[in-house]
């Protein structure tokens, strides 16, 4: 809509543009970005940690 | 009824004696707002402007004062398992243990709000309905609290647990008092924020008691 | 569906290809939505302070989404005494704490030039999902400080249903105190006139939101069994 997409560069630019208000725009993208990040790795990495804890007990049990 | 009436004389007279009973609010509730003045400068026009409005967050703090022996005094020697088996559901001896532990805290804090509200440089005309307000208000806080009180049982270490957990429940009858409170000083309708802490307060009052049966019976399983 | 989720085999049966699939179709349409949120026109109040829109307002849709999960998972638990239940309130209430930190902090960062402030008052939006983190934490400190787990998952189901109800009150009295004390009018974009421009991008990325929270739900509820299960085979282990 802002653009007709023509040149990768432009469009991207046109997305990439905050103004005077870039300041405030960039870093909330950024909070939320690392919100998801640490949300991310906390869930597979606790997701693996037990994962792996219960399969070792389960296959000492085995044998 | 004679059941009821050994328990409210139990009670009371465990409230009362608990960390010197009534002394202890007033006493933080009166030191509390001594500071003030000396934190913000005595000015009277700037006291004035938050004089009813600090008087009642205060308020709502001291009532969180007292809380955490408030069950775990009988958990500990044992006496809360015999009020479990006892004639009385666990429900009604929780809703007598918080009215007691209102006439420790929530009365004689409404008693001292108006004067200490005043003497911070509120209008005295405002001092009976800081009076109802303390008093209604008084009673959903004791109720909240005792609501947090019963949940930290499990946990044994009550205090600021408590207060952590229960703050951010009293938004509601903290907005409607200091409205009411607010209002009435300066000549806007009142009755609507009264009627709501009011409703606010006996909705507590016949809820959460179900609450705290099931931490108490929780925390003596 | 719920019934026959209930049962942790069939749970991590399921969880196991709806986390992904969920997590795929999170990706999608957040990107989607801010990608088309990136590109809307500068709004003629906000300017492009507009953009923060498309992630601040979907971050606390999610956090008040999570706290109806946290007090449905309650509740069930309550009732019903179904262990899975447990869990699922166990894992929801740090990403519920988590979107909520992230909404208070971006609605601040559009706050700032918007109002020249970092925080107003105000704002009823704003002061409710406050109060909404200060529950997430309350449950959190009070799950945390109860060595017994058993003891624990009963109390914060207890204080997480006290919440519930207390939620829509508090929202109530928030809504209410602002109308008496807005002084000037603050306009805010979310209210019901939003143009389509804004509107989709914004849906697109609450959708995308509500999906990422979905998946890493799941996942976490997955490890709880997982926990659940070593710690079970650990204590067999130690009494053989």
């Amino acid at each position: 809509m802002t653009t007709s997409p023509t040149d990768a560069h432009a469009v991207v630019a046109g997305a990439l543009t905050a103004g005077k208000y870039a300041a405030y725009v960039w870093p909330a993208y950024g909070v939320t970005l690392v919100g998801f990040v640490w949300m991310i790795l906390d869930t597979v990495l606790r997701a693996r940690t037990w994962r792996r804890k219960a399969d070792r007990l389960e296959q000492a049990r085995g044998h | 009824m004679s059941v009821v009436g050994v328990l409210v004389r139990r009670e009371m007279s465990l409230a009362w004696a608990r960390g010197g009973g009534a002394l202890l609010a007033v006493g933080f509730f009166a030191a509390a707002t001594v500071m003030l003045p000396l934190a913000l400068g005595p000015a009277p026009a700037r006291l004035a402007a938050v004089s009813g409005g600090v008087t009642w967050v205060v308020l709502a703090l001291a009532s969180l004062l007292s809380l955490d022996r408030m069950f775990e005094r009988d958990f500990d020697d044992g006496a809360l398992d015999l009020l479990a088996l006892g004639p009385l559901p666990l429900e009604v001896v929780a809703t007598i243990k918080c009215l007691a532990q209102w006439t420790v805290s929530g009365a004689p804090l409404a008693l001292a709000a108006p004067i200490v509200a005043v003497a911070l440089g509120a209008k005295p005309a405002a001092a009976p309905m800081i009076f109802v307000a303390a008093g209604l208000g008084g009673l959903a806080f004791a109720f909240l609290g005792g609501t947090g009180a019963a949940l930290a049982l499990a946990s044994r270490r009550g205090g600021v647990l408590i207060a952590v957990v229960v703050l951010p429940l009293l938004t509601p009858p903290v907005i409607f008092g200091g409205v009411a409170i607010e209002n009435y000083t300066s000549g806007l309708p009142w009755l609507t924020p009264l009627c709501l802490l009011a409703g606010y307060a006996l909705g507590a009052v016949a809820l959460t008691p179900f609450a705290m049966a099931g931490a108490c019976r929780n925390a003596q399983s | 569906m719920f019934a026959a989720l209930a049962n942790p085999h069939r749970f991590l049966a399921f969880s196991r290809w709806a986390a992904p699939i969920l997590a795929v179709v999170a990706t999608g349409l957040i990107a989607w939505g801010v990608w088309l949120g990136l590109n809307v026109p500068p709004d003629y109040q906000q300017g492009e302070t507009v953009k923060i829109m498309f992630i601040h307002v979907p971050a606390a849709w999610t956090s008040m989404l999570a706290y109806a999960c946290l007090g449905g998972s309650s509740f069930i638990s309550l009732v019903f005494r179904h262990a899975l239940a447990d869990a699922a309130a166990k894992a929801c209430a740090p990403l519920g704490a988590a979107f909520t930190g992230m909404s208070l902090v971006t609605g601040s960062l559009w706050g700032r030039p918007m109002w020249g402030a970092w925080w107003v008052w105000g704002d009823a939006r704003l002061v409710s999902v406050l109060v909404l983190f200060l529950l997430f934490l309350g449950y959190l400190a009070l799950r945390a400080s109860i060595d017994d787990e058993a003891k624990g998952a009963r109390a914060a189901e207890i204080l997480a249903l006290v919440g519930l109800i207390n939620l829509p009150i508090i929202k109530f009295s928030v809504d209410w105190w602002n109308t008496l004390h807005q002084g000037d009018s603050i306009m805010r974009a979310g209210g019901s006139a939003l143009a389509p421009v804004y509107m989709t991008p914004l849906l697109l990325a609450g959708a995308g939101f509500s999906a990422a929270f979905g998946a890493m739900w799941l996942v976490r509820i997955r490890a709880e069994i997982w926990r659940r299960r070593a710690n079970s085979l650990a204590l067999q282990a130690a009494l053989a």
